[in-house]
């Protein structure tokens, strides 16, 4: 069973156990939820991407918000914490912070799509 | 009970839609703040669960501009965010959220959460209904269903204010039942009764929408009608009278043939009169209605203690 697979595997990339809670125990549900972030995440990664480029803190700090928001919804730990960084360090305007924090959040979402692959059932 | 959600997060607004809709509430989804407060206008929904951050009106705002409107039954307010510093929980209450939740939910405390939501919302529906019930047992008769004296007088006030800012008149009836003691006294109250609500349900439908009726005493309604001159006068009173007298009243008695008499007057005859100076009057053309054999109008023209002229 995917989720009993996953609950082991509780870890810094996700809460899949608390997920699923949230979700109503639907892993489908979940499932689908989760690919919409992984498809949500490379819209926001190309904005973002770009308000770096022009230094626009407060879309950096909104976009990051989001990401924590929708990160937080999923339990999906480390993906919270890098935008959560990224968001604060918009906020302070910190540049440096700012690349740092979004070459953290590219890496997270590596590590979470790769968390995703572990998910799929194993035919 | 309808339920708003506003997030700009899709899967949020899912998740969200998701659990609403298992216990029982019509859910509403909005993905930004205009379109929520757009919502939010509509009268069914009394329940809101909002991000903070979103395109277009923030939630924190969404609460402001509710608790600023006036005008519509109360919405409980639930701001869900990922915002968590206790500055940002105190602003997002301050704005006029009743409650504050921290992204991520556990699904069970929300669903307490709006659990004490919807007893807040019931808890006001019925303080409003036992409100209604009150004001409507105030100003109305209990028999009739008319307003009572105080308040047809009360009306009569208002309206006279008004016909002298918009320079228009303001017609007074007085109607009484002809033979009512002989009603009662043949053939009992429980008939007299009848007599008196069938009487108001026909004068009610032979005068206009935003006309006035009351209960003046026993068998006595006064009628206030707005914009109305002398010779409007004439012709509403015959109705009025017309509609009783043009067939009988069904009681347990069997049918009655039933008649009224009114005595009016107007403000355009009258004017600067004060409401209890032109029901006087009316009174006292009622009075000659009457001593003129009954089942007659007659609208007095003169001042008042001048010489009246029957129309």
């Amino acid at each position: 069973m995917r989720g009993e697979k996953i609950c082991l595997q509780a870890t810094e990339i996700m809460d899949y156990t608390s997920a699923l809670e949230r979700t109503g125990g639907d892993i489908d549900f979940l499932q689908e939820l989760l690919d919409l972030y992984g498809k949500n995440f490379d819209e926001k990664k190309k904005f973002l991407a770009k308000a770096i480029q022009e230094k626009n803190f407060c879309l950096i700090q909104d976009l990051g918000h989001s990401l924590k928001g929708s990160s937080a919804n999923l339990s999906l730990n480390s993906l919270k914490k890098a935008s959560s960084q990224l968001e604060a360090a918009a906020r302070e305007k910190d540049m440096d912070e700012v690349k740092r924090s979004f070459a953290l959040l590219e890496k997270e979402f590596r590590r979470f799509q790769d968390f995703l692959h572990d998910l799929a059932p194993e035919d | 009970m309808k339920v708003l959600i506003a997030d700009d997060d899709l899967s949020t607004r899912k998740i969200l839609k998701k659990h609403l809709e298992e216990w029982g509430y019509e859910v509403l989804v909005s993905k930004n703040g205009d379109e929520a407060w757009n919502l939010l206008q509509q009268d069914g929904v009394r329940l809101a669960v909002l991000d903070w951050m979103m395109p277009g009106i923030e939630g924190v705002e969404l609460c402001r501009r509710t608790r600023e409107e006036k005008k519509s039954r109360y919405k409980y307010l639930i701001l869900l965010t990922s915002k968590k510093c206790q500055e940002e929980v105190n602003r997002g209450l301050e704005a006029g959220a009743d409650d504050y939740m921290i992204k991520p939910f556990h699904p069970l405390e929300l669903k307490l959460r709006l659990q004490a939501g919807r007893r807040i919302i019931e808890l006001e529906d019925s303080l409003l209904k036992a409100q209604e019930k009150l004001h409507h047992l105030a100003t109305r008769d209990y028999l009739t269903g008319l307003l009572n004296r105080a308040t047809i007088m009360e009306r009569l006030n208002e309206e006279l204010s008004r016909s002298l800012r918009v320079n228009s008149s303001v017609g007074v009836v007085m109607v009484d039942i002809d033979f009512f003691k002989k009603i009662n006294d043949t053939y009992g109250h429980d008939v007299g009764d009848a007599v008196i609500v069938e009487i108001a349900s026909r004068l009610k439908k032979s005068v206009r929408t935003y006309d006035y009726i009351g209960r003046y005493g026993g068998d006595e309604m006064l009628i206030i009608l707005s914009g109305c001159d002398n010779s409007q006068l004439k012709k509403i009173c015959h109705r009025i009278q017309a509609s009783v007298s043009g067939s009988r009243i069904e009681t347990e008695k069997g049918l009655l043939k039933v008649t009224i008499s009114t005595g009016s007057a107007s403000s355009e005859a009258f004017p600067r009169l004060d409401a209890e100076s032109l029901v006087k009057i009316s009174d006292r053309a009622l009075y000659v209605a009457k001593s003129k054999g009954r089942n007659q109008s007659f609208i007095s023209e003169s001042a008042p203690h001048g010489e009246e002229r029957e129309k």
